[in-house]
Order: structure tokens, then C-alpha cells, then sequence
């Protein structure tokens, strides 16, 4: 027999049990695939979520993660990962995800406060217009990690439009615009418009350590900053922000929230705002604006080199940035490298020494073009290198002439080198095109296979987009670095191009050397 | 309690091996070398070819043979882009690259690779790394079939992204289905028709499993605006409406195809790669016929039955095999029925926690009890199984529970499930032979999932369902 009480403390518990139950269930079909059913993730693949600071603090984090997505690298408990979470916003109600965060937050170690079905509805509104998934960096910006408040505090900034020639009172004006700053980062970048304003950000300045600050500032064009009511920088006048005109101050300061007042001024073209502060326990290259993306946007991944060995080419077929994006990347033993577009049958780029990093291509998915990893790099020119036009100096189309019928037949590595022939087909003759690298220069001869009819001729443009010279008959320079030698074709020289035109099955040389 | 430990951890050391009737070996790979495996190619003699992310191509020795340990490995080629789908015919390897088809072919017999025969380019490539080409092994009539990923996983930069082109033997490309979003694997049934898997995202509320019908559409708009620059297909292409759903567009759109399996987002899987028909004829288990999906973020496999009602195809998706080792992406299949599996986890991570992997898994003939079909019928669903039932169990209604969804069609990433109706199982008869039930079920709903959770089930051993559950799309009731 059960008695009343005992029955009751069991469906109780029962009942209890069941909601545990669906809240990992829940966990197991959002979560648990990737971070584990214990929350610990897998080491170097997904991050754990088991007492991690993107779980802990303000819930504003957690729940964007989850409705956007995140994408890049990201540091968590210390350890570097670089994965996409997909976004769950679209495929999630509000009430699932306030369910699953909670039941987060709540176990394998943690111990936040529970998320309410009110919070995600409100989260979804706040970026109701974001499509992209965060990155870790832009996430951390708006909802800073634990410990990791913003030094500037209660931020608000004012825009004011008008025409001054110096930066005016602003204690004189009404702002057109007032906005509050959460993630404590001053940015002169999102005004309406882009010329004639001035701004106002006003807040508390965090000091956790008293010792001496320094404040770091640059602008374009003119700036003021105020500590505690006292104005210890002030950069007057119009100029460019490239470093010529910086202030640095350095300040003695005593733990509590400080009075922060920054006025700004931009005349009208460029404009910039940067203000950078170290001091005791202020992580390294803390900024209070946002930071160009030169600065902080280094490699994310290793190196990766990929030269020729044993007497072989190395062949690399990518995104090679100089050509297009059906690059065939060449590097020969004899120092000398190119890239031959598949897309246009020309020698898009060619260099010396080391031929490429596959290091940007090959760690995570990859994205982007690579430049070559060697020097002396020349560009040949990207577009289709062969028309049929009436005269060589005629507009050069931008893609193939579709009468041209050009089709890429592929390639052929001869014997013992490896070295790539390149077969094509344009206007109904068959091309074979073979590249003989030497030391200081690249050879291709172009061999027509088949007969030209009688009268029909051909166009090749075999070097555009800098200035050339005729220096000899037969030799041309492009640029500054290269000479071009052609030999079985009569050549046009154009300003900013060199044509030849092909009229017999007969071989043509080309020769790229360096000057 | 004891005898429950027992039962607890022999389902353990079951869980470790995936499946008692399976046996999953980890092929060693040549030393030294990154070997993230996106293709592979099933070549006479026993020889086993891949390709890797990084653009090599190897052929294996010895990777059907008894002591792994004796694999040798020889490089065939190099220098191609990331490709995605490889085979074997005549003398030559052909290989879907990101920026074409090419033959591969070894013209002085050394074992390497001298000619890269480009068969087709026609299609478009931005630099964007997200424009990924998967490609078939060839068709009935010796076409490859290419898949052609949309720019970022979204949009349309260059020609026919979001587009299947079909590709002859002499390269001609032809524009052959529309409104793909992101493909991760391509195949063919015993009846030859094409099918891809489509991951969720843009405009796909959950993964599938679609019919690559020709002249079909998929349900993502983005490669629309290539219609007018082919001629392949006729009349116009017409885009969904937004948060709609897929059984209610396919009245607007003619050429609409709906996908034939919905694959749930969470509970089955959520990156489906490859898709192989398993023509082993019993040497790889009881499933012949049937189609096999790999999950390249759980690293599982899984199982799909299908069949055609009213010239649509429709079926259900198990799960099958799970633990290898990373991501899975290609598979294929040996004469002797060995499945291989490759993997990469590089970009998108999965459970099996090593960058790349290959691996095979071979049927050791025991008996084991799942799921072997659900078709549907006229007023329920036929489930087949691979044993002989528990009489009095399997007769009770009260032993099936189901649930049925749709998801919405979309432009948003994803979709919750949406819809829910909970159908009932009225009557449930065994077959004589006891391997089948007929269901008769109330309340099944067309475009829906339904979902047959089976844990009650015992066979006439006394063994419960490895997989207890059945996901069965209904694009169509059977004609009355």
C-alpha cells in the first residue's frame, strides 16, 4: 500500500522526472549532437558548454548565439576552436530555446539564472534584422564576456549636424540624435551623414586599479577628452588620421567610475575616432572605438608552403589572387612560378622564388584568394586572351566572344618534369600551349594544331593592364619589371597591351623575362 | 537489477561497434599525409581510389583484405580543387573539381597520372568557397550528374549555381534540374533515378533526401534567374511563396518536385552527404535496394526506403550505423558489399572527433531485429521487419505511437516543426509469415512526416528494435 503522502511525493517526483527528461531530450536533439550529451563538447571540433564564460553572466549572449548562429574563431575555457554553429532561430520556438538555455545554464556545472520565454522573444527583436551568424569578436563587442565589461560604462552618444570650422560648444547645441552605447565602444561611423558633424559621448570611466593611464588618440578630425571634468587631450583642427597627429597623455587615476566626456568634430571627407588605453590590468590593446580591421584582422591559420620537390612541378589549382578564380598554380623547380587561368588560357601572374601557402585554402573552409608566397610578382593580366576582331586595337571584349566556341581541353604533364602542357580549343583550332620555365624568365610556345582557314585570323593578347614599350623589334617592355620577347607572330603594341595575331599553324614564342 | 546491468552494458558495447550485425574497420592511411577524404572510387582488382579536400588522388591495395595492416597506398594525382565525387571507367578516373569534370588518365602506364582531359567546365566559379561541385557516378546512358552549390550557401554569383547538370560523355552540360540550396552527396536507385541530399537552411526547413527528377524543381529560388539562359527545360520557373509550406506551393509550381524523405532536423541527422543504393544483393544484410545517407555531423549512417505512389517518390528514413570517426561525406560500394566511408571534419565539425578518416564496414551475417520497410497503403502503412514478431504484441494497436509535422517553406534558415497532428493506429495485423504488420492508421496527413515510434515491439526471440523509430514522409496517398 502507498499511503496518500508517498503517492504524492512520487508523482511529484514522477512529474519532476519528466520535465528533466524533456529538457534533455530537448538538449540532446538542439545541443547534444555536437557538445555532448554531457556538455563537454569534443575537444578541437565543439566547444564544451560545461561551466563556460559564453554560458555564464548576462543571457543576451547565449540566446543571440542561438538564434544567429556563430561563425569563425572563437576561445573557450582557453582553447581555440574555428567551426559554424548554423543558426537555430529560424527552426526553434522562442519557448524551446528559453527551455534548452535554461536547462544549460543550469547543469553540467553551471549555475546561471534561468532564461525566460520573454528574454528570446525580446533577443529576437534586438536583432531582428541581422541575417549573417555572429562572429565571436562582433558577438563579444555588443554582449561582452564575463570580467569583461566595457571600461566605459553608461556610454551615451549625441550627433549634432552642422557647419563649423572647428569643433563647437556642444554645451550650446541640442543634439539630432541620442543613443546609448552598451557595449562601451565609441564609434563616429554610424551618423546619418557623413560630413559636417560633431558628437558627443558622455559616460563612466571604470578605474579598478589606481596607477597611471595612459590615453592614446587620434582623430579626423578634431577631438577633445575629458577625465573627471578636466580636459586632458585636446587635438584641434582638420587632419588626416595617419598617425602624424596623435596624442598621448598619460594621467594618474584612482579606483571608481570617473566622469568620461569625449567631444568630436569632422569637417567633411574622411572622418575617424581613435582612442586607445593601457594602465595596470587593462588587457592589452584596449580600445575604446572600434578597431580598423587591419589591425586586428591577422592569419587565422598556419602555414601551409607547397613548393616543387625532386626535380617535379608542384601543381595547386585555387583561388590564386592576380587571375581568375580557375587559377592552375605552377611552380617549377627553376624558381620561377605562374598561374594559368582555365577561364581566360593565359598566364595570369607569374613570380619568383616561393610559389604558395596553402595554409588560407587548407585550414578551416577555406575562403578567399591566396596571393603567391614568392617576389617579383607580375601581373599578365586577367580576360580572355583570344578574339577574333577585325583589328587588334578594336575594344578587347571583357569574356569570350561565344563564336569563338573557346573550350578548355586540360592539361598534360610531360615526362620526368611534370611540367603542364595546356590544350584549348578557340574558333575551331586546337591550341597547345607549353611553358618552359629557365631561371630568370618563362617560354610558352603556342602551337596552333590545326590549319587556319584561308584569311582567318586570330587574336592573342598576351599581356595587358600596364604601360608598354617597343625596345627592339620583337621586344617590348610592360611595366617596370618585365621584358617581353615574341618571335612567329606579328605583334600590335597598344598603350597598356601587347596583341599578336596568329594566321598559320605555325608556333609562336613568347618570352616573359625579368628586367 | 542485475540482469538489467547486463542488458545495459551489452547495449553499450553494442553502441561502441554501431550495430551487432556490422562490423566497422578504420582503414590505415599513408603516413604523414592530410587525407581528407571527399571522394571515392571503386576500381577493378580490389583497388579503392580517394580524393582529398587538398586535391590529391590515391589508390588503395588492400582494402578488402583480411589483415588491414598490409594497405598500401600509391598518389595518382594532384593539384585539383576540393573535388567532391569520383569514379572509375575504362582506363580512367574521373573527378568532379570544384572548377570542372576531368578525366584523369595515365597514358604511359607508370602509375601516375600525365593527363588532366578537362570534360566540362560550364559552370561558374566566384572565389567563393561555398561553391562546391559534387558530382554522380555515370547514369544509365554514361552522363555524370554535377551538383552546384549556391554561392555561400545562399545566393547565385555565377552561372547555374543551385543548378544539377547533367554531363555526357563528350561534355556537353546540360541544365537538368533547379533549386538546389546546398547538396552534400549525389546517387542513384536500383531504378536509376538521380537523388541528392539538401541540407537545411534557405528555404529548407529540414534536410532531405530529393528526387532529382529532370526538369524538376527543388524549392530554393536563388539559381532561378539562370532559367533564361538555357534551354533544356521548358516553361517558367516560379518562386515559392515565403513562410508556406511545400505541400501547398507544389499546387502553384509545376515543375516542383517535393523532397521524397524528409530527413527530421535533430532527430535523425542534420548534414546529410552521400547517397548510395545498396546493390550488394544481400551481401551487405537484409536492405538491398535501399538507399544509404551519410551524416557528416553525427558521423552516422542511415537508411532510407523508398518507393513511387502516384509517380512521386516518398519512403522513410532509419537510423542505421553510427561511431566512425569523422564527419562522413563520400561512400561506396565494393562487389562483395563493403561499404566504404570517407571523412572530413575540416570547416564543419562532427562527433567522430578526427580531421579525416576512411573506413569500411562489412555485414558479419548475424541476425539481428529492425525495421526493414514501411511502405504506405490505402488506409495505413505496411511495416516489414527482419525478424519474426512477438504475435500478441505486434497486434496491439497500443504498441505503435506516431506523430506527424511539416515544416515551413521558407527564405529563413530552417523551421520548426509546425503542424503537429498525432495519428492513431487502430488495428494492427500480422502477416502469416510474421515478419509484416499492416497498420491501419487514422489521421495521416499529406506533406507531413510521420513519425512510428516502435519501442514496444519484440521479435519472437524476445529482442526489442535496434532502431525504434521510422520517419515516413507522404507526398501521396495511394489512389483509392
Amino acid at each position: 500500500m502507498i499511503s496518500p503522502t508517498k503517492g504524492l511525493i512520487l508523482s511529484v517526483l514522477l512529474a519532476a522526472s519528466t520535465v528533466l527528461f524533456a529538457d534533455h531530450s530537448l538538449y540532446m536533439q538542439s545541443c547534444g549532437a555536437c557538445h555532448g550529451a554531457d556538455g563537454k563538447g569534443v575537444e578541437g571540433q565543439f566547444p564544451p558548454l560545461a561551466e563556460s564564460e559564453w554560458v555564464e553572466g548576462a543571457p543576451d549572449r547565449l540566446i543571440q548565439i542561438v538564434l544567429k548562429g556563430i561563425t569563425g574563431p572563437i576561445q573557450v575555457k582557453g582553447k581555440a576552436y574555428n567551426l559554424a554553429m548554423p543558426p537555430q532561430g529560424m527552426s526553434m520556438k522562442d519557448q524551446q530555446i528559453a527551455k534548452v538555455l535554461s536547462y544549460v545554464r543550469a547543469n553540467f556545472g553551471n549555475k546561471e539564472t534561468a532564461i525566460t520565454t520573454e528574454m528570446v522573444a525580446h533577443a529576437r527583436t534586438q536583432t531582428k534584422k541581422r541575417k549573417k551568424p555572429w562572429s565571436a569578436e562582433e558577438l563579444t563587442a555588443l554582449y561582452p564576456l564575463p570580467g569583461r565589461e566595457p571600461m566605459l560604462q553608461n556610454l551615451v552618444s549625441k550627433v549634432y549636424y552642422g557647419k563649423w570650422k572647428s569643433l563647437p560648444d556642444l554645451d550650446k547645441l541640442e543634439p539630432d540624435a541620442v543613443e546609448e552605447e552598451h557595449n562601451g565602444i565609441m564609434s563616429v561611423h554610424r551618423t546619418a551623414k557623413k560630413d559636417h558633424f560633431a558628437m558627443r559621448f558622455s559616460g563612466d570611466f571604470v578605474v579598478k586599479t589606481e596607477g597611471t593611464y595612459r590615453f592614446t588618440l587620434d582623430a579626423d578630425d578634431s577631438a577633445d577628452l575629458f577625465i573627471a571634468g578636466e580636459r586632458i587631450i585636446h587635438l584641434p583642427g582638420k587632419g588626416p588620421m595617419n598617425g602624424s597627429r596623435v596624442i598621448k597623455k598619460e594621467v594618474a587615476l584612482k579606483p571608481g567610475r570617473l566622469a568620461f566626456q569625449l567631444d568630436y568634430w569632422e569637417y567633411a571627407g574622411q572622418e575617424g575616432l581613435s582612442v586607445r588605453v593601457e594602465g595596470p590590468g587593462v588587457p592589452k590593446d584596449t580600445f575604446l572605438t572600434p578597431q580598423t580591421k587591419s589591425k586586428k584582422k591577422g592569419r587565422t591559420w598556419e602555414s601551409i608552403p607547397i613548393e616543387a620537390k625532386d626535380g617535379k612541378v608542384a601543381l595547386y589549382r585555387n583561388f590564386i589572387a592576380g587571375t581568375s578564380a580557375r587559377a592552375i598554380g605552377v611552380g617549377y623547380p627553376e624558381g620561377v612560378n605562374l598561374a594559368f587561368s582555365a577561364d581566360d588560357f593565359s598566364v595570369g601572374i607569374i613570380w619568383r622564388g616561393k610559389f604558395m601557402d596553402a595554409g588560407r585554402h587548407w585550414t578551416d573552409r577555406g575562403q578567399g584568394f591566396q596571393a603567391p608566397a614568392g617576389k617579383d610578382v607580375a601581373l599578365l593580366g586577367q580576360g580572355p586572351a583570344y578574339a577574333l576582331l577585325d583589328s587588334p586595337k578594336e575594344k578587347w571584349p571583357k569574356a569570350f566572344q561565344p563564336e569563338l566556341e573557346a573550350r578548355f581541353l586540360g592539361y598534360r604533364l610531360l615526362d620526368g618534369t611534370g611540367r603542364p602542357e595546356f590544350h584549348y580549343k578557340v574558333s575551331g583550332i586546337r591550341i597547345s600551349d607549353t611553358i618552359t620555365p629557365q631561371s630568370d624568365a618563362i617560354l610558352r610556345l603556342i602551337q596552333p594544331r590545326s590549319e587556319f582557314d584561308s584569311g582567318q585570323s586570330l587574336h592573342m593578347r598576351i599581356a595587358h593592364g600596364a604601360p608598354v614599350k617597343k625596345v627592339a623589334e620583337g621586344t617590348y617592355e610592360l611595366g617596370e619589371t618585365l621584358t617581353i620577347k615574341v618571335e612567329g607572330a606579328v605583334t600590335t603594341v597598344l598603350p597598356r597591351a601587347l596583341i599578336i595575331t596568329l594566321t598559320h599553324a605555325s608556333p609562336v614564342g613568347i618570352t616573359y623575362s625579368w628586367k | 537489477m542485475i540482469r538489467l546491468l547486463l542488458l545495459f552494458l551489452l547495449s553499450l558495447s553494442l553502441a561502441a561497434v554501431g550495430h551487432p550485425s556490422y562490423q566497422r574497420e578504420e582503414i590505415p592511411l599513408p603516413e604523414g599525409e592530410v587525407m581528407e577524404i571527399g571522394s571515392i572510387a571503386i576500381m577493378p582488382d580490389q583497388k579503392v581510389a580517394v580524393a582529398t579536400r587538398r586535391g590529391d588522388v590515391w589508390i588503395c591495395e588492400g582494402a578488402y583484405g583480411d589483415d588491414l595492416s598490409q594497405v598500401t597506398w600509391s598518389k595518382f594525382a594532384t593539384g585539383l580543387h576540393e573535388p567532391f565525387g569520383m569514379d572509375f571507367l575504362d582506363d580512367s578516373l574521373y573527378v568532379t573539381q570544384r572548377p570542372e569534370l576531368t578525366r584523369l588518365r595515365d597514358m604511359d602506364k607508370d602509375g601516375v597520372a600525365d593527363l588532366y582531359e578537362t570534360v566540362t567546365q560550364d559552370w561558374g566559379i566566384s572565389g567563393d568557397y561555398h561553391e562546391y561541385a559534387f558530382g554522380s557516378l555515370p547514369d544509365g546512358e554514361g552522363n555524370r550528374w554535377v551538383l552546384l552549390c549556391l554561392t555561400g550557401s545562399s545566393g547565385a554569383r555565377t552561372d547555374f549555381r543551385g543548378w544539377c547538370m547533367r554531363v555526357t560523355p563528350d561534355g556537353e552540360t546540360i541544365p537538368t534540374a533547379y533549386g538546389i540550396r546546398s547538396p552534400g552527396g549525389i546517387g542513384f536507385n536500383q531504378a536509376g533515378d538521380a537523388f541528392y541530399t539538401d541540407n537545411q537552411g534557405l528555404w529548407n526547413g529540414s534536410s532531405s533526401l530529393k528526387w532529382l527528377k529532370p526538369g524538376s524543381f527543388q524549392g530554393n529560388p536563388a539559381g532561378n534567374k539562370f532559367f533564361k539562359k538555357q534551354s533544356a527545360i521548358q516553361g517558367k520557373p516560379v518562386a515559392p511563396n515565403d513562410e508556406s509550406r511545400v505541400i501547398t506551393e507544389l499546387d502553384r509550381i509545376p515543375h516542383y518536385v517535393p523532397p521524397a524523405v524528409v530527413i527530421p532536423h535533430g532527430k535523425v541527422g542534420r548534414s546529410p552527404s552521400a547517397v548510395l543504393a545498396d546493390q550488394s544483393e544481400g551481401k551487405f544484410g537484409p536492405f538491398n535496394g535501399q538507399i544509404l545517407l551519410g551524416e557528416q555531423t553525427a558521423s552516422e549512417v542511415q537508411r532510407v526506403f523508398l518507393e513511387k505512389v502516384n509517380g512521386v517518390y516518398q519512403g522513410a528514413v532509419f537510423k542505421f550505423l553510427k561511431g566512425f570517426r569523422a564527419g562522413i561525406v563520400p561512400m561506396k560500394q565494393g562487389d562483395d558489399g563493403t561499404l566504404f566511408v570517407g571523412g572530413t571534419n575540416r570547416g564543419w565539425a562532427s562527433s567522430g572527433g578526427k580531421r579525416f578518416t576512411f573506413e569500411r564496414v562489412r555485414w558479419n551475417g548475424k541476425k539481428s531485429f529492425e525495421f526493414h520497410e514501411m511502405k504506405i497503403t490505402r488506409d495505413g502503412f505496411d511495416l516489414t521487419f527482419t525478424d519474426k514478431l512477438d504475435k500478441s504484441i505486434a497486434e496491439d494497436p497500443a504498441s505503435y505511437k506516431m506523430a506527424a509535422w511539416t515544416y515551413i517553406l521558407r527564405s529563413g534558415y530552417g523551421s520548426p516543426e509546425v503542424d503537429e497532428a498525432i495519428p492513431v493506429v487502430t488495428e494492427a495485423k500480422l502477416s502469416p509469415d510474421g515478419k509484416s504488420v499492416s497498420l491501419k492508421v487514422k489521421g495521416r496527413v499529406k506533406g507531413h512526416v510521420h513519425h512510428l515510434n516502435a519501442k514496444l515491439l519484440k521479435s519472437e526471440s524476445g529482442a526489442t528494435l535496434i532502431h525504434k523509430d521510422a520517419y515516413y514522409t507522404i507526398n501521396e496517398f495511394p489512389e483509392q
